[in-house]
């Protein structure tokens, strides 16, 4: 399991790869979203977690790049957006792609956790 | 008009031929010594006049007329000292000329016609101007004045004067202290009225190169400035004001030096224009200032209108409208007067405004308020949430029980941090959300939203005809919550005043269900509201604290209007203050 988690809050991004790696999971760990695409591009992930306030650009940005290489059924399947920022337009965007949207800080930790390192 | 006064007089030979020097004439008219008079039995007095006929000097007893012809002879002369000692008189007759006496009027009227003809002819002149100030014809003389209400019209009078027939150009060049650009006013061959603007800088260094100079005459070649209209040789003036820089210039459009006698009649007209130059500056910043008041005025959001004492509608602003003026004629609605003058009464409507004003201040605190906590909430959700991950990351990895214990700590601190700025976060939000809140929970809720004001102070909640435990109501939470707040901050700041002991004060809610109604009955041991006070209590923008908005009871009765309930001040007979909220409850949907 090859998961990429682009999140540019340090301690985030510290703590949930080694909470994943800790289920088995293979980590790559970004905080640029114009790198974040290019590792896109270039390589193959299970899965993408994927902020939406990054410094450089925003999160629904690497989606639309995405697009280059993926279907949008496979984009929908594969990432999972995670924000502290969930007003409406953000969830409605986020719907328009179909992905899953986590709301930080998580609820429920575990569950969470579990859906972002689950086989597809 | 003067032959027929003329051909009057000649019919009224009342007459004294007197012995006089045209000089004191010219002098002080009414100050002609006895002795002079042919018939000194009779008394002197302001009401006899010297004319002169057919080369005599006449003294005769005043008629309006003839004082008329000889201020209208004078005129003709120009001999405008004459006319100003004559106007300054105290009990000349041209000042009490009522609205009656029509033919006065009419007379007084023409004689400043022909003064303005003057001022036509041979340009402004301060001496004339004070000559028209005297003369108490107030019409003529604005209208008059309303051409020095700026300097447009100058270059144009200038070169229609006499002495500078010769002239064919003329440009001021008007800077106010501490604007960027200056204003041009040209006039060429009496003709071109030309308005522009000029940079300061050319502005600067023109008036630089005028001050220097000792000849004030120049030319081109010396000031080679696009700003500057004029060819050939001119003559240059700087006039240095409070608020004002003034540079003049006078040209004939030709390369030929000027003469002598040209440039001494320039030097002593500028003389002569100065004061006139500081008038029309004055009148100008006047007219601006009650250009802005005005339309300050006309633009004001409350219905204004200033009335006559006779109830005429003197200035109304655009939303002062016929029934408002209907309705305070008939003691309808509410309005405040205030009496400007013995006259004037300004008269504002108010009833349905403070409430408007009030639910604008409202949106925009809570919008404000609102935006600024939503951005404050997401920008901490972020940190937040990484310590807390980290945290418990860490206390999971660790062995060491204290360790892990300062690791829960730490995580269950960004809880809370967390779970204060949510509540904010709701509290500010205006939202028109009805949800099924338990009151207990709410109430704590606020209590605690309440603490930089209300710590120490004893805080309790007691509830009466409640059947169930759950104190379940549907209601909107964060209106409901907002009212309690600013409720239990009045509180707290009251017995803040009183005391620093703050442990031996309370402040309790008692939450009792009626047949329609909750009611919160909020009260403190503070020191209560004064009589006088209690009448503006809801009244917003009315506040007793230094630094209060005098909103937080209007809003919260407007919320409590909202909420389909109401917000009342109650007498206590103990000391403290009572407030009492009821608030309607739907026995169906709450249980």
């Amino acid at each position: 399991m090859k998961i990429l988690l682009i999140e540019d809050d340090p301690t985030i991004q510290r703590a949930l790869s080694k909470l994943m790696e800790k289920r088995g999971a293979t980590v790559v760990k970004e905080s640029s979203g114009k790198a974040a695409i290019e590792l896109i591009l270039q390589n193959n992930y299970d899965k993408i977690i994927c902020d939406l306030m990054l410094q450089d650009i925003h999160g629904f940005d690497i989606l639309e790049e995405a697009k280059q290489k993926y279907s949008s059924g496979q984009i929908k399947k594969m990432f999972i957006i995670i924000t502290a920022y969930s007003s409406t337009q953000v969830l409605d965007k986020a719907a328009s792609y179909g992905c899953q949207l986590f709301a930080k800080p998580f609820d429920d930790l575990p569950k969470v956790l579990d859906i972002f390192v689950k086989k597809l | 008009m003067e032959n027929k006064s003329s051909s009057r007089t000649q019919k009224t030979k009342t007459g004294y031929l007197v012995h006089i020097a045209n000089e004191l004439i010219q002098k002080r008219i009414f100050t002609i010594p006895k002795v002079y008079l042919q018939n000194p039995s009779e008394e002197y007095s302001s009401e006899y006049i010297l004319r002169l006929n057919n080369n005599r000097l006449l003294l005769t007893k005043t008629s309006d007329s003839q004082m008329y012809y000889l201020l209208n002879l004078a005129a003709n002369q120009e001999n405008f000292d004459f006319i100003l000692s004559f106007l300054k008189e105290d009990d000349f007759k041209i000042k009490k000329v009522s609205d009656k006496n029509l033919s006065l009027k009419k007379q007084n009227k023409s004689f400043v016609r022909r003064l303005l003809t003057h001022i036509k002819k041979r340009g402004p002149s301060p001496q004339l101007n004070e000559v028209l100030s005297l003369t108490n014809e107030n019409r003529e003389v604005q209208y008059l004045y309303s051409n020095f209400d700026t300097i447009d019209h100058l270059p144009e009078l200038i070169l229609s004067t006499d002495q500078f027939k010769t002239f064919n150009a003329c440009q001021f060049l008007v800077h106010e202290k501490g604007n960027l650009y200056c204003d041009s006013y040209l006039s060429k061959n009496g003709i071109d009225k030309k308005k522009s603007t000029v940079q300061v800088e050319s502005f600067n260094s023109i008036n630089s190169i005028i001050k220097k100079s000792k000849s004030k005459q120049f030319n081109q070649t010396q000031i080679l400035k696009d700003d500057i209209e004029i060819l050939g040789t001119f003559l240059a003036k700087n006039f240095d004001f409070k608020n004002h820089s003034i540079i003049l210039i006078i040209s004939r459009n030709d390369f030929l030096p000027l003469t002598k006698e040209e440039k001494v009649a320039f030097d002593e007209y500028c003389l002569k224009l100065c004061p006139l130059l500081s008038y029309i500056l004055e009148r100008a910043q006047i007219a601006k200032k009650s250009q802005s008041i005005n339309l300050a005025l006309l633009n004001y959001t409350d219905p204004i209108a200033i009335l006559t004492s006779k109830d005429q509608i003197l200035f109304q602003n655009e939303v002062f409208t016929e029934e408002h003026f209907y309705d305070y004629l008939s003691g309808n609605g509410k309005f405040t007067t205030f009496k400007i003058s013995r006259e004037h009464t300004l008269v504002t409507h108010v009833s349905d405004n403070a409430k408007i004003t009030t639910d604008i201040s409202h949106f925009q605190r809570i919008s404000l308020l609102g935006e600024l906590l939503n951005t404050l909430r997401h920008e901490l959700s972020n940190p937040l949430f990484g310590l807390k991950l980290s945290s418990d990351l860490l206390a999971s990895e660790s062995d060491d029980l204290e360790i892990k214990e300062t690791l829960n700590d730490i995580s269950s601190s960004a809880d809370r941090c967390q779970t204060i700025i949510k509540n904010f976060t709701y509290l500010y939000s205006d939202e028109e959300v009805k949800d099924l809140v338990n009151i207990s929970k709410l109430i704590n809720e606020t209590y605690i939203l309440t603490k930089s004001e209300s710590r120490q102070i004893k805080k309790n909640v007691e509830f009466i005809d409640f059947s169930d435990e759950d104190y379940l109501l549907t209601i909107n939470p964060t209106w409901l919550s907002q009212i309690i707040f600013n409720l239990v901050i009045n509180s707290s700041q009251a017995i803040k005043t009183l005391t620093d002991d703050l442990k031996s004060h309370e402040i309790s809610i008692i939450v009792t269900k009626n047949e329609k109604f909750i009611s919160f009955a909020i009260s403190d041991s503070g020191p209560g509201i004064r009589k006088e006070i209690q009448e503006k209590l809801f009244e917003p923008f009315y506040t007793t604290k230094s630094n209060g908005t005098g909103l937080g009871l209007s809003i919260s009765r407007n919320l409590a209007k909202k909420l389909g309930g109401k917000l009342s001040y109650v007498h206590a007979k103990d000391a403290g203050a009572l407030f009492q909220l009821d608030v309607p409850y739907n026995k169906e949907s709450s249980p």
